[in-house]
């Protein structure tokens, strides 16, 4: 086995193993997320890119989104840069059980898959420090918008199966991000960690990031990073999570 | 390293193989199957033969009851009215009894009691009227009355009408869609009394109700052994007893298909002690300004007491009750199946709906609700006996108790 395979092996491998003894001693949820991009750098300021993303849950046992973006990055200034971007979500939304007040049901509407459509746009300051560490900040604006959608649920008081409407909704928040990465002399891993909030006046949920990228040849690289999400506003139906994350990107 | 390897490619491949592929859902396929579990009982309209021992007249004179046996009063005069299409005829006369005619319409006046009017042939446009200061028999002797502008057999006396159906005949009674009422008359059904009404004999009679409701009393209801009475109502109440209600034996069918109304309804106690009663209500919840009545298969407003016979209940429209009473039921004895397959909208459907408490001590008792609860007592279900002399059994959508 040549030098390279056996430090992607260890790579993966290493991380896998320090995310997965944990997760089963917690009781909050856990997922995977494995993701594959591509990016084109047009000219010196303006790079385009996309990823396609696909996200578990239920202690990564059930599929819980697949995502596809697009997006653009332009550098205004040399630490600085703007940028657009697309998501065309599709969920596996949970299900969803109401009660009478004595505590029987009253209806239960089951996991269902629907689209939603997220539109961002962000600022991202940076700075280096000798070359090695890099101290960004991200506010991203988010709209995202859930078209209506109609689905079935249990009536327990009528026993029988009626349509549902779940009615379109939009939502605005700011996201704001504070990351570090670190350049390590001669070594293909390049750790980081991050803190992202998410605001819609009031703070929604936390995201504490930690992992590192390896660069597999100039073109390739793999990212692995252990992800917790903390959650203060459960009006999307999302919980505590801990999630592992495994990315591949290549570079045009 | 090579161990490292295999633990780690492995690692990834159990992960990525099990990522997405259940679901998360809550398996209620359990909690669904028990919600929609159908009755355990088949409630039907019910001709077939029923055997039952003959009752024994009461012969204390003392006894609150001893009105109620037509055995106990001399009703040897009597008068027969034949009815013949358009018209009827007389027979027999008796004195301070006046009998009068207009086409099959025939009105009674007596002022002295203990007649026997004896009731024969067919009109399709006529009906029987009494007045009367006394108590009297009415014999169905195989006769058919249908009265298109009102009651078939109408009793503005509040005297006991004991209502004998002729051994072996068939009797028919109906009224129409509109009645033509009488200023200061109650005529509340197809077979209306404003006294209590005592049925007996060994014939079968069949009372269809278009207008109001079917037989009706302003007094009490007394079913004895031997009758077999089909009652079919999609006007009003099935059967009703102002005061009360008493089934001591005979076979009663009531269909019933009219919003908010009653199979068996009484103002005051219904008692049961004998017989084999069904009662079919597919009737639903009737909404008259702010007020909502469900239907039910029997409603009393006062105790419901079963110690005997088969009491066989369905309600099938909306809301709709098995039994329905406001104060307690108790029962000792027979066999009962209150059954509520209505859905759940304006009233929510119960097998037995108790405003106070239940007791058992005796006989079968079985309740079902297809989307509610299957008992609902506001003052609980108690079984009155020794725990090893019966079975409780309860379920999302039954009760069952057994001795």
């Amino acid at each position: 086995m040549g030098r390279r395979k056996r430090n992607i092996t260890r790579f993966l491998a290493t991380g896998l193993l320090m995310a997965w003894l944990p997760l089963s001693a917690v009781a909050d949820d856990s997922g995977l997320i494995l993701t594959a991009g591509a990016e084109k750098k047009i000219n010196k300021k303006f790079t385009v890119g996309t990823e396609l993303e696909f996200r578990t849950r239920n202690n990564w046992r059930t599929a819980d989104r697949v995502a596809l973006s697009v997006d653009g990055q332009y550098k205004l200034l040399p630490w600085l840069k703007g940028g657009v971007g697309y998501v065309l979500l599709i969920d596996n939304n949970p299900e969803k059980i109401n009660y009478h007040e004595d505590g029987d049901y009253n209806n239960w509407r089951p996991s269902y898959w629907a689209t939603r459509h997220r539109f961002t746009a962000s600022l991202t300051a940076s700075y280096t420090y000798k070359k090695r560490l890099t101290v960004s900040l991200r506010e991203r604006y988010q709209y995202t918008y859930r078209p209506a959608h109609t689905t079935t649920r249990y009536d327990f008081d009528n026993t029988c199966w009626e349509d549902t409407e779940v009615k379109s909704k939009h939502k605005s928040l700011l996201r704001s991000r504070l990351k570090v990465e670190y350049d390590i002399r001669h070594c293909p891993v390049d750790p980081f960690a991050s803190v992202e909030f998410y605001n819609s006046l009031r703070l929604d949920k936390t995201r504490l990031l930690l992992g590192a990228d390896y660069k597999i040849k100039k073109k390739h690289t793999l990212s692995l990073f252990y992800r917790y999400q903390i959650v203060n506003d459960d009006e999307d139906s999302e919980t505590n999570i801990h999630m592992v994350g495994l990315g591949y990107s290549f570079k045009f | 390293m090579r161990k490292y390897t295999i633990i780690a490619t492995l690692l990834m491949t159990a992960s990525l193989f099990l990522a997405g592929c259940q679901k998360d859902d809550t398996d209620f396929d359990e909690v669904i199957a028990e919600y929609e579990a159908q009755p355990d009982i088949d409630i039907r309209w019910d001709e077939s033969a029923f055997n039952e021992e003959d009752d024994v007249p009461i012969t204390d004179e003392n006894n609150e009851y001893y009105n109620d046996y037509v055995e106990n009063t001399d009703f040897s005069r009597s008068i027969t009215i034949n009815y013949n299409g358009e018209t009827a005829t007389v027979e027999g006369t008796v004195s301070g009894v006046l009998v009068e005619t207009v086409g099959a319409h025939v009105s009674v006046t007596s002022a002295k009691g203990h007649v026997n009017y004896i009731l024969t042939g067919n009109t399709s446009n006529g009906s029987f009227k009494v007045y009367s200061f006394n108590k009297f028999c009415i014999t169905l002797n195989g006769v058919s009355i249908t009265n298109p502008t009102g009651a078939a057999i109408n009793n503005q006396c509040g005297k006991s009408c004991y209502l004998v159906l002729a051994d072996g005949t068939t009797n028919n009674l109906a009224d129409g869609p509109t009645y033509t009422e009488v200023e200061l008359e109650d005529q509340k059904g197809a077979l209306f009394s404003e006294g209590q009404i005592i049925f007996s004999g060994k014939g079968s009679l069949n009372v269809t109700a278009t207008g109001k409701g079917a037989i009706v009393s302003d007094d009490y209801l007394r079913f004895r052994p031997g009758p077999h009475i089909s009652v079919t109502s999609s006007a009003g109440n099935g059967v009703k007893g102002k005061d009360a209600v008493f089934i001591d034996g005979g076979v009663l069918n009531i269909a019933v298909n009219a919003a908010g109304a009653k199979g068996i309804n009484s103002e005051g106690q219904v008692a049961v002690r004998g017989g084999r009663t069904t009662v079919l209500n597919s009737g639903n919840s009737r909404i008259e300004n702010t007020d909502t009545t469900t239907c039910a298969a029997i409603k009393a407003d006062s105790v419901l007491l079963i110690s005997g016979g088969v009491l066989r209940l369905k309600a099938s429209g909306e809301g709709g009750k098995g039994i329905n009473c406001d104060r307690s039921i108790t029962m000792s004895g027979g066999d009962v199946a209150a059954v509520a397959t209505g859905k759940k909208d304006i009233g929510s459907p119960k097998g037995v709906k108790c405003d106070d408490t239940i007791t058992v001590s005796g006989g079968s008792f079985y309740a079902y609700s297809a989307k509610a609860a299957p008992v609902d007592a506001a003052g609980g279900l108690t079984v009155s006996a020794p725990a090893n002399t019966y079975v409780y059994v309860t379920k999302k959508r039954s009760v069952t108790i057994k001795f």
